[in-house]
């Protein structure tokens, strides 16, 4: 025969949902707090019997306060759940900025030695280059860096 | 004594009595015994709003054991005294301003 504490228990144990420790945790704390109110009402003057009916009268509706319980942990799983998805926006939109910017040439590396030891076109006309207009040589795919960036250290 | 509905102020009302490190049937039974019976609801009602405020920080917890018998024992941290003091003010204000407009009746 079932205990009024072990009726509210299992009716608790059955409509709990989420985290299996968790869980357990409350189903744990709240056997060790009826054993607490029972002795108190014992104590009081009510037999054992008369003590844990009224402690489980007064717990409430097992299935009221579990769905309560679910309640809160669904909204902390959507409150987890939205959070990891903002990071993972955040971080991937981080990233794509970083592309673009290594792309565009924001940032671009500094010119390697062999790039700087290219006779420029910028600035003097050429025999091959003399006979386009000016612009074209800044197009093209012997596009140079600047010069100051391939300009050796100047001594004080 | 006519119960009152503390539904809305729950948050507030465990976050008082968890000024002293209590376990759930211990804070029930300040509630009960402060409010002189008036705040008298159903036990179980605490325990999902105690582990709501742990898991928002505003309370911590451990097992304790007494004489033999274990306990889950709540205690307000320092995140909690500051929301704590926030309601404080809110409700005070709330009453201040009741208070303002029954005066005037």
């Amino acid at each position: 025969m079932t205990t009024p504490y072990e009726r509210v228990l299992d009716d608790l144990a059955a409509t709990l949902r989420g985290p299996r420790g968790a869980r357990q945790r409350l189903l744990d704390e709240i056997a060790e707090d009826l054993k607490d109110a029972g002795e108190a009402e014992s104590a009081a003057g009510l037999s054992r019997n008369a003590a844990e009916a009224l402690v489980a009268a007064r717990f409430g509706n097992p299935t009221e306060i579990a769905n309560q319980w679910n309640s809160d942990q669904a909204q902390r799983r959507r409150s987890i759940q939205r959070n990891a998805l903002v990071l993972v926006t955040a971080m991937a939109m981080a990233g794509g900025l970083g592309i673009t910017q290594y792309a565009s040439g924001t940032n671009s590396p500094t010119p390697s030695p062999a790039q700087c030891m290219q006779p420029r076109l910028v600035g003097s006309k050429s025999p091959t280059t003399s006979s386009l207009p000016e612009a074209d040589a800044w197009t093209g795919p012997n596009h140079l860096p600047p010069s100051s960036e391939c300009e050796p250290p100047t001594r004080p | 004594m006519a119960r009152e509905p503390f539904s809305g102020h729950l948050e507030l009302l465990l976050l008082a009595a968890l000024q002293r490190p209590r376990h759930g049937y211990g804070v029930i039974e300040y509630v009960r015994s402060a409010s002189d019976g008036r705040f008298d609801y159903p036990d179980g009602t605490v325990y999902p709003a105690l582990h709501r405020l742990e898991a928002e920080g505003l309370l911590r917890s451990r097992w304790s054991e007494v004489e033999g018998r274990r306990r889950r024992v709540y205690e307000i941290t320092s995140r909690g005294k500051k929301a704590l003091a926030g309601q404080r003010r809110d409700w005070e204000r709330f009453t201040n301003s009741v208070t303002a407009v029954l005066e005037q009746t």
